[in-house]
């Protein structure tokens, strides 16, 4: 890509990219517009991503678009290493036009999340020379969106039991099996696999590889969850055949980067925005305790200070964190933690919408924004399993960090 | 809203950490500490002039105009969490909120008397806002003050008065005929009586303070007296949070050595899943605490619009999770953290009592609702 004429400051680097935002796209209303006003617009509260999967195909190309211009502008990848085609600025200069966007009406990332937060990092951390050269700016550029295929119906906590086989045939494999809860997979070109190469050892037997989405032999299907609707898939692999040029790091080395992914995904899941008008939003619960006129009831207005106080030291934890990492000292496998912190939250705040909303929670009356708030009652438990069940992500925690030995 | 890079501790606060942990370590040992507790003044005098002269931390906050360090809220963070962790039993709090009332209050004559003393640990001083409900404001009628002539003298009494027995001067909230005002005492003067209240904290200790007609220098009045005491306030939930965020961080680290040593059943108690998901969920809690803690720090000393909110939500987690990891720490330790002879009950002492004395959790929770607008 080309990059911008070598800006020697932050404050040079913004101006220009500034200019070329303003050039190419409306300016977001004011922050003061943005504030969520009760009774406005759509009531919808989700919890989970589950868009309309036409509405989703639709919106996909001005993504791409928005990403190939990000790309030809030197904006597509401002902290990567020049020589895969980032800018190899400070990342700071990433946070800084990343926060600068969110001024300017543009196409968002989301459905690129596990393309560029997870699968993207780990090439860079496993992929070979050409492997990166290859694939890291088709992903930055929006060409390629990639999804990660780890979890199986017999493989979820224990993720090193995957039982989808790839075996070699000459320059190939050949890949069988089923994995379960793909996000995005039926959007994506390209799947982070990990199957199983050998039968012994544990934790050595394991193989990622770069799959092609369209080849023959993949099948995806939506998984229906509990709340009614679809964020993830089923993926079925009939005898893929997968070139060695695809192999992800050494044979055998496939749960290592199921690891870097991981931590990715973590740390990812810890910052969910969620989807629709933000439900951790303090206007939006505020709006809520006063529509349903209980803004002068002492239980609640304790309660929402209880709810509050948990969301807001959530947030300062994030925080002190992120400013830790950029002063050196990042997290390890305690980012986790946030996760945690996130699905106590939801269920916390289930609890609270209940508390307010009485029966309007179980039937919908027709009231705007009250039946709605039965989708936070109905995802908070998929948050105790997503991206590692709370349990398992505590006995790493207590194995990793605290040194605790591991359970006989 | 805070969200700089400050957030990070900097590499003197690092040092201020480092320095004063070993120095605890080294001088504080439990028997040290349980020696002191026993004595007329409650802590080490000898030691805690030491903290002042060479460690400077009697002046910490103190603008160096007036012959402190001029530091701000995030190094007082940094030092009050680690007197947390060591249960300090010295009045470092309470000087702190004697400096912060002087300052808030305006009266120069007065901090440029007093602040220097403060500074070189010559004085110790506090404030007594709560009444007997425990409860601060500025128009408490458990104190009232009335003149004669030019002088101001204050009747009535303050309870829970943190480190009155060794006050040389106390700062008082007081209605006058006008409004609220803010009154400095001073513990020589006539009419002026302390009592120490029998206490659940053995590390910290409390008193009534009583006032008989007691002469009373007035440094504020009316709107700057409220918003005075206000900012004394905000300076106790902060410091009691960091406080909470290294007496977790204590018995954390203290848990953790005693589980992977203790073995039942053959094996260490670490191993079992119940009990290393119990140290999993102490480590939240100090993540939690500290960050909220020193979000709270960093954001007084800025002036962030969201300071207020930070420092009750930081009171309001570090409360309740100091009290349930104390209780875990005993729990884990079994029946040794059961016994007098361990330490275990001190922390699960000052935990509860710091809850109460930082206006307790009913509190939090309406002035969270209060400043989020609803």
């Amino acid at each position: 890509m080309t990059a911008p004429a070598a800006p020697s400051t932050l404050e040079e680097f913004l101006e220009q990219a500034e200019c070329w935002l303003a050039a190419g796209y409306p300016r977001a209303a004011d922050a003061a517009d943005r504030r969520f006003v009760w009774g406005e617009g759509d009531d919808e509260v989700r919890v989970f991503q589950e868009p309309d999967p036409e509405q989703e195909a639709d919106a996909l190309p001005a993504i791409r678009r928005w990403r190939q211009e990000l790309w030809d502008h030197g904006y597509g990848w401002i902290a990567g290493p020049t020589e895969y085609g980032g800018a190899g600025l400070p990342a700071a200069y990433a946070r800084a036009f990343e926060r600068l966007t969110r001024r300017y009406r543009v196409p968002g990332d989301a459905a690129l999340t596990v393309s560029l937060g997870m699968v993207a990092p780990a090439i860079l951390r496993h992929g070979s020379q050409q492997q990166k050269e290859h694939w890291l700016p088709r992903l930055y550029r929006g060409e390629q969106i990639a999804c990660q295929l780890f979890s199986e119906p017999d493989a979820g906590s224990d993720l090193a039991a995957v039982r989808t086989q790839a075996v070699r045939d000459g320059d190939s494999w050949r890949l069988s099996g089923q994995k379960a809860w793909t996000s995005g997979a039926h959007l994506a070109d390209v799947g982070e696999i990990i199957c199983r190469t050998a039968d012994q050892p544990r934790h050595r037997n394991l193989t990622a590889f770069l799959m092609d989405m369209h080849a023959d032999g993949v099948t995806v299907r939506p998984l229906r969850q509990m709340t009614g609707g679809a964020s993830f898939n089923e993926v079925f692999l009939d005898d893929v055949i997968v070139p060695d040029s695809r192999r992800l790091d050494a044979e055998g080395n496939g749960w290592q980067v199921a690891l870097t992914t991981l931590g990715y995904e973590r740390g990812a899941m810890g910052h969910s925005a969620f989807g629709g008008a933000g439900i951790l939003s303090t206007e939006r619960l505020i709006g809520l305790v006063q529509a349903m006129g209980k803004q002068d009831d002492p239980v609640i207005r304790g309660e929402f200070g209880e709810l509050l106080s948990h969301l807001r030291a959530a947030r300062y934890t994030q925080q002190v964190m992120a400013a830790q990492a950029r002063a050196g000292d990042a997290p390890g496998p305690e980012i986790a933690l946030n996760k945690i912190a996130l699905s106590n939250n939801m269920k916390r705040l289930a609890e609270f919408v209940a508390a307010v909303l009485g029966p309007a929670l179980i039937a919908d009356t027709g009231a705007w924004g009250t039946y709605a708030w039965t989708s936070v009652v109905l995802g908070a438990p998929g948050y105790r399993l997503g991206g590692g069940t709370d349990e398992v992500l505590k006995n790493t925690i207590a194995q990793r960090v605290l040194g605790l030995p591991r359970p006989t | 809203m805070t969200t700089g890079d400050g957030l990070a501790l900097d590499e003197d606060q690092r040092a201020l950490q480092a320095t004063l942990r070993g120095f605890l370590t080294d001088q504080l040992s439990s028997a040290a500490l349980r020696s002191a507790l026993d004595n007329e003044t409650g802590y080490d005098t000898a030691l805690h002039a030491r903290l002042a002269s060479e460690l400077g931390l009697a002046g910490l906050t103190i603008p160096e105009e007036f012959g402190g360090l001029g530091m701000s809220q995030a190094e007082a963070s940094v030092v009050h969490t680690e007197l947390g962790r060591a249960l300090y039993p010295g009045p470092f709090l309470a000087s702190c909120l004697a400096t912060t009332a002087l300052l808030a209050s305006g009266r120069r004559e007065a901090a440029e008397y007093w602040l220097p003393r403060l500074a070189d640990g010559s004085v110790t001083g506090t404030v007594a806002a709560a009444g007997e409900d425990g409860l601060w404001s500025a128009g408490a009628d458990s104190v009232e003050a009335g003149r004669s002539g030019q002088d101001w003298y204050l009747r009535g009494s303050r309870w829970y008065v943190v480190a009155g027995q060794v006050a040389n001067i106390v700062i008082v909230p007081a209605v006058t005929e006008d409004g609220p005002g803010l009154f400095l005492v001073e513990a020589a003067a006539p009419g002026f009586g302390v009592s120490r209240q029998l206490g659940i904290d053995l590390t910290r200790r409390v008193c009534v303070a009583t006032f008989d007609t007691t002469p009373a220098f007035l440094l504020c009045q009316g709107e700057a007296a409220v918003a005075a005491v206000a900012r004394v306030e905000h300076e106790l939930l902060m410091a009691t949070a960091s406080e909470a965020a290294g007496g977790i961080g204590w018995c954390l680290d203290a848990s953790l050595e005693y589980v992977k040593d203790r073995e039942q059943f053959g094996r260490p108690i670490g191993s079992f899943q119940a009990v290393a998901h119990s140290c999993v969920d102490m480590l939240f809690d100090m993540q939690s605490v500290s960050a909220a803690a020193r979000y709270a720090a960093v954001a007084a000393a800025d002036g962030a619009t969201d300071a207020q909110m930070a420092a009750r939500v930081a009171a309001l987690r570090g409360g309740e999770a100091y009290r349930r990891v104390t209780e875990t720490a005993i729990h884990l330790f079994g029946g040794i953290g059961f016994t007098w002879e361990h330490d275990a009950h001190l922390y699960y002492r000052r935990a509860w009592s710091a809850e109460r004395l930082a206006g307790g959790p009913h509190a939090h929770r309406a002035a969270i609702a209060d400043l989020a607008g609803l």
